[in-house]
């Protein structure tokens, strides 16, 4: 259900823009022919920073309304944190990490509008993850007791949280670039969502907390909600 | 600029929806902490010498000894209580024995009105559990394979001397045919443990004499058992020994209370033997001549004092005599040394069991077939081990017994139990009715936390309605117990200690082979006291 709202939101949001050009279309007909000029293969170099991690691309735009990328991001994600887990407090050390190589397809579809419009940019593509996912391994940070036993954290055992998704996932998005650079370097910016898929959620623990393994189902149903990698991007576009 | 802003607005509500179909990664997780945190257990149960009823307040137990520190009550406390004459020792997860430490450690039982009893414990590697059967004596009570004296010796008020000869014997029972006479010269001055003279009244001496000839006696005998690591032996070497008894008794004395310990003068006891006894330097029945040791036993050590022949006393029984200036238990017999002994890890076989288990008894018997020298509750799975050690560094038979028929489910003989190796026991099935495994399955939901893994516990039983004692049905490991014990179709009493706390099931009936039951709140809290079932489970819930 809550797929099917996100799709629903992105729909209207493009019909929104659809409309918006419609208006605009039927007045100012004149004004976009006389924009269009041939400008020749443009090829730039792109260093890519955003939620997907960073990269470079290679972006080839045989015409100025659309254009296609190949690149890689690299998204590590590590790190130990202290949190409170229902009120006990814990470490949860993360290793993760998101690397893909992509294949995208650029387009200006109002190339011949206003200055801000024909600067939009949608893109749809896919990735190839082989880097796919990440572990998180939590652990209690005090000491148990077990009626005047203590067991200090390390031989509690941890709990280990394996999460892995698909290693292809289709790309939509949109964006903000100058598709007539003026200059050889320009800025871009652009957000999507890659579509991940629903993942394969592993839940396991080790010496005391051995026998979690039985949450394992519980935790692939919570994790089956994050199918979606969310792309915040900017662009460093440098003309070669 | 109304454009941009539904453009804007159009933006947060897209990102509004994805995020917010996420769910917290740890939705609905109850994380299951493994309760059995003690692997290493060991469980006595208490009996009363006589057949009688134990106190149901007042006992205590106190654990000394070189690993005491590593032992607690298995529900975790340092404290152990005794529940229902229930003593279950857990040790603690960080001093787990291994095969260069085995854990050994000693446990003083008291009990209002009966004799103080110390077992010494031993805890190997891969001894998971044990089942000790303690026996509290009643000094002043005869019980079938024991039979008593009490007198005063009066003395000198000034000097607290005795001031006459007092010779004393006990009693020729049905049960115990032979008698201990014990003869205090005039003139003796009792003294306490430090040598200090005790004056003030007379001296309230008791004496027990224990029939070696009967297994009855075997729990009786100083330790709980005939193997002691605690031995002096002729020559003055300290270390393991196995005790053959032909008899042994227990001589203690009072002054206005405090224990006497030793005489300025001493004693003469004379004990008559098993005249069915064979000493191992003959291999055949007591006969005059033969020469047997005197072991003394006190603060949990034997110590050898003398050698004795054997003669035929005044009675014409067979007898030794000797003289000893200290109390208090005193052995007649062989005490072979087992330091050098190896104990043997024992396979049961009993595809009848299925999954589940059944305590049956193990007897350990002369090579010859004619004397019990130990018997010991195991719980038997199929495919199960368990550590024979304290057996005879002998020749022995051994005895399987369904404990509910008395019947004999396997039996051999061992050449030698000091050099170990490991054997194998192919246990039969009781015959009779077909063995039906009922399955108790005991799930607890705690409040706010969901399902937890229950720990382990000892389960007692008895046919409903019965008066008789509860006895004991197996372990229940996560929850679960798998038992031929119980009969489907019939009624039952349950009972189940954990700490302090014992919960009791009445008239419950065994309505199928699959017995699985949920407790929590909400769920199901029992039919007698719901309310204080809540607040017990809620406490156990907390940790």
């Amino acid at each position: 259900m809550k797929k099917s709202y996100s799709f629903l939101a992105l729909s209207l949001l493009l019909l929104a823009f659809t409309q918006v050009k419609a208006q605009v279309s039927t007045t100012d007909s004149t004004r976009r022919f006389t924009e269009v000029t041939t400008t020749g293969t443009k090829i730039y170099l792109s260093a890519t920073a955003a939620t997907q991690g960073f990269g470079l691309d290679i972006k080839v735009a045989p015409k100025p309304n659309y254009a296609i990328r190949v690149g890689a991001s690299i998204l590590p994600v590590g790190g130990t944190h202290i949190y409170s887990v229902r009120s006990e407090p814990t470490d949860v050390a993360l290793d993760g990490k998101l690397s893909n190589a992509h294949l995208m397809l650029d387009w200006h579809p109002w190339i011949n509008g206003y200055e801000w419009s024909k600067k939009i940019v949608v893109t749809a593509g896919a990735g190839y993850f082989w880097e796919n996912g990440g572990t998180a391994t939590v652990s209690y940070r005090g000491t148990y007791k077990y009626g005047d036993i203590l067991i200090p954290s390390s031989d509690l055992g941890v709990l280990i949280g394996d999460v892995r998704w698909n290693k292809v996932a289709p790309y939509l998005g949109f964006g903000f670039e100058q598709p007539f650079p003026k200059h050889k370097f320009n800025i871009g910016f652009a957000v999507g969502t890659y579509y991940m898929g629903e993942p394969d959620a592993k839940l396991t623990g080790t010496k005391f907390l051995a026998a979690n393994t039985s949450n394992s189902a519980q935790f692939q149903e919570n994790m089956s909600y994050y199918r979606f990698l969310p792309v915040v991007q900017i662009n460093l576009n440098f003309q070669l | 600029m109304k454009k941009l802003l539904f453009k804007l607005t159009a933006l947060t509500v897209l990102i509004g929806f994805v995020v917010s179909g996420c769910r917290n990664p740890a939705y609905d997780i109850n994380v299951l902490f493994d309760a059995a945190v003690i692997q290493y257990k060991a469980t006595m149960i208490l009996t009363d010498a006589a057949g009688g009823t134990l106190p149901t307040s007042g006992l205590t137990a106190t654990i000394t000894g070189t690993d005491a520190a590593s032992i607690y009550d298995f529900s975790g406390t340092k404290a152990v209580p005794v529940v229902n004459g229930v003593i279950t020792l857990g040790v603690t997860p960080k001093d787990i024995p291994t095969a260069s430490k085995t854990l050994s450690f000693n446990v003083t039982i008291t009990a209002p009105g009966y004799d103080t009893k110390i077992i010494p414990v031993t805890i190997a590697v891969n001894q998971f559990g044990q089942i000790i059967n303690v026996t509290l004596l009643k000094t002043i009570t005869p019980t079938p394979a024991s039979s008593v004296v009490a007198v005063e010796i009066p003395t000198n008020p000034t000097t607290g001397a005795s001031t006459a000869v007092a010779t004393f014997a006990t009693p020729s029972t049905g049960n115990v045919p032979q008698q201990t006479s014990i003869t205090v010269p005039a003139g003796t001055i009792f003294r306490n443990a430090a040598g200090a003279a005790l004056i003030g009244g007379a001296v309230t001496a008791q004496a027990v004499n224990f029939d070696a000839s009967d297994p009855l006696s075997l729990s009786l005998f100083p330790g709980g058992e005939l193997s002691s690591s605690n031995v002096t032996l002729p020559g003055g070497t300290t270390g393991g020994a196995f005790f053959f008894p032909a008899g042994f008794t227990q001589i203690e004395m009072f002054v206005g209370g405090v224990q006497v310990r030793n005489f300025s003068t001493p004693i003469t006891v004379g004990m008559q033997l098993d005249e069915t006894f064979k000493p191992q330097a003959t291999g055949v029945a007591l006969k005059t001549g033969d020469v047997l040791g005197i072991y003394s036993y006190a603060d949990n050590a034997f110590k050898f004092e003398t050698n004795a022949t054997v003669i035929r006393d005044a009675a014409g029984k067979l007898a030794v005599s000797f003289q000893t200036n200290h109390l208090t238990v005193f052995i007649c017999g062989d005490a072979v040394p087992t330091a050098a002994c190896k104990a043997a890890t024992v396979t049961f076989s009993a595809s009848w069991l299925a999954q589940g288990t059944a305590p049956l008894s193990v007897q350990i018997i002369s090579a010859d077939g004619t004397k019990i020298l130990a018997t010991e509750t195991v719980i038997v799975g199929d495919g199960s081990k368990t550590l024979f050690d304290g057996v005879p560094p002998v020749g022995y038979r051994y005895k399987v017994i369904y404990p509910t028929t008395g019947a004999t489910l396997a039996e051999g003989a061992v050449n030698n139990g000091c050099t170990g190796g490991d054997y194998t026991i192919t246990v039969g099935a009781p015959g009779g009715a077909p063995v039906v495994s009922v399955s108790l399955v005991l799930g607890v939901v705690c409040p706010g936390k969901g399902v937890i893994s229950v720990p382990d516990f000892d389960l007692f039983y008895r046919p409903a309605g019965s008066t008789g004692a509860f006895q004991l049905l197996g372990t229940a490991s996560k929850g679960q117990l798998r038992t031929v014990l119980l009969t489907v179709g019939q009624r039952y009493d349950f009972r189940a200690n954990w700490g302090t706390q014992t919960k009791f099931v009445y008239n419950r009936l065994i309505s199928s082979a699959d017995q699985s039951t949920t407790v929590g709140d909400g769920i199901y809290l029992g039919d007698k006291d719901p309310n204080g079932n809540k607040a017990l489970l809620i406490e156990a819930c907390k940790n």
